[in-house]
């Protein structure tokens, strides 16, 4: 890897400085944000996909919250059970509102939302979901942090796709914020620019885009009050998407850590993919391109890469099947495992970034979700989530909670509570009894 | 009357009706109201790519840049679903720098720099403004560009000024969408010329205007029904027709990226990404030769001939491409093909299977047929429910195996025996064998029709048709009945109708 730092133009931010685990001290007093460490800041990562789990294989029986082993689904984590919080007994209680809507549309809109979906008539005489019903948890917390960073949220995908019912991640009704598939297309977006050697071109490059930006800023802000008000809105979200982009035009700040990735963007199976993106989503954190990070799986089927796998007309039919056979139930407890792995080199890569006394592992929360609690019944009820990672001291690993059928927009506002927002629900509030507690 | 077509339909697994829908308008109360909303339209990832090439003569694909659309029944352009994220933002800054840093533009420019720079630039400002905003810019419009010239001259010169103002161009909204405002005064009001050739021009081609489409709007003519007429007539003659019809015909189907499709190495070693595209390229043919070069009907669409691999056949329905996305990896699947023609074709929407029904496939059984492994589907009243809808019908499919190849067994002495059953399908309920017989009975069949033109319209509208919109489709079904079902003048009719060329009055 290249070695990056950024000559220091005036733009130029520091990591780290005074202040808590942010190093911005003129933010400090902003929700959320400050909290006391070694002065680097917290970012949230989701890890998301679909098909649900195998629910008897993630955990041993009979452990306890301090001393338990994790089931065959989750056994490729155990080298990193001392930073994760294993959480079982949260429905995704909201999914209720849209029973029996299809499973995979409905707990995909309801995971990270906490919120009915969004209705509109068809052409057909009924009705569709078009929508999610509100943010999801990555975007809320991305709203809270805005203007922080270059990129208030980076959101990296396989093969998610474009339909509406697969995407994850909304910043509200009507606004999906659909990931990159491609991890060529993304490398491009976020390290290209840094790959240039010269300071001066640097430099010209930021003044260029500025000026090009604020001319474009002045058509937004002369077209926008002619307009009515449902397109002045959508007109005036992708304002704020360029405000944000004007700050990545300026450049983040770079900290020791920070190098530009190289990911093998020549291998694109998923697994290929996969690494690319973590080992770039790892690096926007190192660099302080963003804070918050979303990495989502879709559409997979097919495991070409683990063929010993016997799913004889693809994943999702065997996932519906269940583990009826001792041969299925191992195929799906190692197709579920591959996800894990994945989780594991999530963490491996974050804990192999230093930062003062610690590593970006100890600066992160990562939330592990899936759309469904058992895969079979493609259900959503007595899910089990994952959080992982130190979040600057708040989050203590290695313990197991189990939960009697809480609700997951009472975890998220228990996430918010524990990095420091005072939210007393997140999502549909005829849901909320009150955050988590314990978790933090 | 559609209405009731739609509606009457699949009481065992009709889709949720989740609130109370649209209100039926009653038959005989038809008057054009013309359109109740007009949301903004943004640029498609296709329309972008389309618009820069036809702006710039460049083919640098600079769309690759963005993110695909969210789609919504299909279809990539609704605008409920417009939402530039920052990434997105992102992808048309470097898309616009991509554009500048491969034009010529010393042959691009319209006039010569050393003549006077100032003229030079305000001249470019003007005319590739104009081209690129579809219609004249205003002063404040043309004074934000010059001063962005000022200030790029500044920096690094002239040529950096003009590229500067071609990438503020491409990223400014006035060019990412479609802004409407309209004439008059009025709850209703007609569209401006420029307005109107803009909704022609990607309605027909997925592109900006031509030079011939902006002089027309720009002499005040295309107001005028018959000049309106004459120009659709003249665009839909252009290639860009071609590929624009192809690109709705496969978002209809939803075919989507074939070449993806995962098949089982073993079964089908000749299966790879380049037949993939081959059997695309074969489908987009098809479509574009049946629609333009022969007959250009519906019916022709089911029915016209083609070839694959050295052998005659007929119809969208036997296209390589979406046999092969309707199947599974090793298999066909009579599900997903009854479901395809259900939903795509008769616009009839099925609810998913409950989702703690296991709805693993059968084992694989070389002496039985699909037919025979499928029964439960239809004997156990559990699945019947739904599958009495789909499978009889993908069941007429069975001739066509998972890469859409002619089979006349299923394995080594078990025949293909395609005939099949549609119920619950109104005037199309009754058997039928194999797919050309399908065919021919969807190609007839006035259901067929107006589930085609409701399509149509969330293609030309980029949104769901409402209550308003009753008429103007009534209009479109009855026009389109008249003509036999002509595709190309369905897409004249919708040109025609009042929801076309009015919009609500905007009140900021």
């Amino acid at each position: 890897m290249a070695k990056h730092h950024r000559s220091g133009p005036s733009r130029r931010r520091f990591l780290r400085g005074a202040g808590a685990c942010i190093g911005l001290p003129w933010l400090a007093s902003l929700p959320g944000v400050a909290r006391a460490a070694d002065g680097f800041p917290l970012r949230f990562v989701v890890f998301t996909h679909g098909q649900g789990t195998i629910t008897d294989a993630m955990v041993q029986p009979g452990g306890t919250e301090s001393s338990f082993d994790f089931g065959e689904v989750l056994a490729s984590l155990t080298p990193r059970q001392s930073d994760i919080v294993l959480i079982e007994g949260i429905d995704d209680a909201t999914n209720l509102l849209d029973t029996p809507y299809n499973g995979h549309t409905r707990c995909r809109l309801h995971s990270l939302t906490a919120q009915g979906m969004h209705w509109e008539s068809d052409g057909g005489g009924g009705a569709t979901p078009t929508s999610a019903g509100g943010p999801s948890i990555d975007q809320l917390i991305a709203s809270r942090w805005a203007g922080l960073t270059p990129y208030d949220s980076l959101e990296f995908g396989i093969s998610v796709g474009t339909l509406t019912g697969n995407t994850y991640t909304w910043k509200g009704v009507g606004q999906p914020v659909p990931p990159e598939d491609n991890p060529s297309a993304m490398f491009d977006r976020l390290f290209l620019d840094l790959a240039t050697a010269d300071p001066a071109e640097i430099e010209a490059r930021i003044a260029r885009r500025q000026s090009v930006l604020d001319a474009v800023k002045s058509q937004f802000d002369y077209l926008m009050p002619k307009l009515g008000g449902e397109d002045r809105l959508k007109l005036a979200n992708h304002l704020e998407s360029i405000r944000g982009l004007e700050q990545a035009v300026a450049g983040g700040v770079l900290g020791d850590a920070c190098q530009i990735p190289t990911p093998n963007l020549a291998d694109t199976s998923v697994p290929g993919d996969t690494r690319a993106h973590i080992d770039m989503l790892t690096m926007s954190l190192a660099c302080d391109m963003t804070r918050v990070a979303t990495l989502a799986f879709g559409g997979i089927n097919e495991f070409p890469w683990l063929p010993d796998l016997d799913f004889p007309t693809g994943w999702h039919d065997s996932v519906h099947a269940g583990p009826v056979t001792p041969d299925l139930r191992a195929d799906l407890i190692t197709s579920y495992g591959w996800f894990a792995e994945q989780f594991k080199y999530l963490l491996d890569s974050l804990a192999a970034v230093p930062e003062g006394d610690g590593t970006l592992l100890d600066h992160t929360l990562i939330l592990y979700s899936n759309v469904f609690s058992t895969g079979a019944s493609h259900d959503h009820v007595g899910k089990y989530y994952l959080l992982a990672g130190g979040a600057c001291g708040a989050l203590e690993g290695g313990r197991y909670l189990s939960f009697d059928h809480k609700s997951h927009g009472d975890l998220y506002s228990a996430i918010l509570n524990g990095i420091g927002f005072n939210d007393t629900c997140f999502g549909d509030p005829a849901f909320c009894v009150g955050p988590l507690t314990g978790i933090f | 009357m559609r209405w009731a077509l739609l509606t009457v339909v699949l009481l065992a697994c009709g889709k949720a009706d989740k609130d109370a829908a649209a209100t039926p308008a009653a038959p005989g109360e038809c008057d054009a109201t013309g359109p109740e909303t007009a949301p903004i339209r943004k640029l498609t990832q296709t329309e972008y790519g389309n618009t820069v090439r036809d702006l710039t003569g460049l083919d640098i694909e600079a769309e690759s840049r963005l993110l695909k659309d969210p789609e919504a029944h299909g279809f990539d352009n609704n605008s409920a679903l417009i939402s530039v994220s920052q990434l997105q933002a992102d992808g048309y800054m470097r898309a616009s720098e991509d554009v500048t840093e491969a034009l010529d533009l010393s042959a691009f420019l319209p006039c010569d720099p050393a003549a006077g720079e100032d003229a030079c630039a305000e001249q470019f400002i003007g005319e590739f403004g104009a081209k690129a905003f579809r219609r004249p810019l205003d002063d404040t419009e043309r004074g934000i560009f010059v001063d962005l010239f000022d200030v790029g001259r500044g920096l690094e010169g002239f040529d950096t000024g003009v590229a500067m103002v071609i990438q503020a161009i491409l990223q400014s909204p006035q060019f990412l969408y479609r802004p409407e405002f309209g004439a008059g005064s009025g709850a209703l009001v007609p569209l401006t010329d420029h307005e109107l050739a803009t909704r022609l021009s990607y309605l027909l081609w997925e592109s900006t205007p031509d030079q011939a489409l902006i002089d027309a709007a720009a002499a005040g003519a295309l107001t005028d029904p018959a000049a309106l007429a004459e120009h659709t007539e003249r665009m839909l003659a252009d290639p860009k027709a071609r590929a624009a019809l192809s690109h709705f015909v496969n978002q209809w189907t939803g075919v989507g990226e074939v070449h993806k499709a995962v098949k089982d190495g073993t079964a089908y070693p000749e299966w790879d990404e380049a037949l993939g595209h081959e059997m695309q390229a074969t489908s987009d043919d098809f479509v574009q030769s049946a629609v333009f070069d022969g007959e250009g009907t519906l019916a022709a669409l089911f029915t016209s001939t083609y070839t694959w691999e050295g052998e005659e056949r007929a119809g969208l329905l036997t296209q390589p491409s979406l046999m092969t996305a309707l199947s599974h990896s090793n298999q066909t699947s009579v599900v997903l093909r009854g479901k395809f023609v259900r939903e795509r074709v008769m616009c009839h929407e099925l609810q998913a299977p409950p989702d703690d029904l296991d709805i693993s496939l059968p084992p694989l059984d070389s002496s039985l047929s699909t037919r025979e492994r499928f029964a439960r589907h239809m004997q156990d009243p559990v699945c019947a429910g739904c599958h009495a809808l789909t499978d009889p019908i993908g069941l007429g499919f069975e001739h066509y195996g998972p890469l859409g190849e002619w089979r006349e067994e299923e394995s080594p002495g078990v025949p293909v025996d395609a005939s099949g059953l549609i119920v619950s399908g109104g005037e199309l309920d009754g058997n039928f064998y194999g797919v050309d017989e399908l065919s021919s009975l969807l190609a007839t069949s006035q259901q067929i029709e107006q589930c085609f033109v409701l399509n149509a319209f969330r293609n030309a509208f980029g949104r769901e048709p409402g209550p308003a919109d009753q008429c103007s489709l009534d209009t479109l079904e009855d026009g389109f009945a008249t003509s036999g079902g002509d595709i190309q003048s369905l897409l004249a009719e919708i040109a025609a109708t009042e929801t076309f060329r009015t919009r609500p009055q905007v009140t900021p």
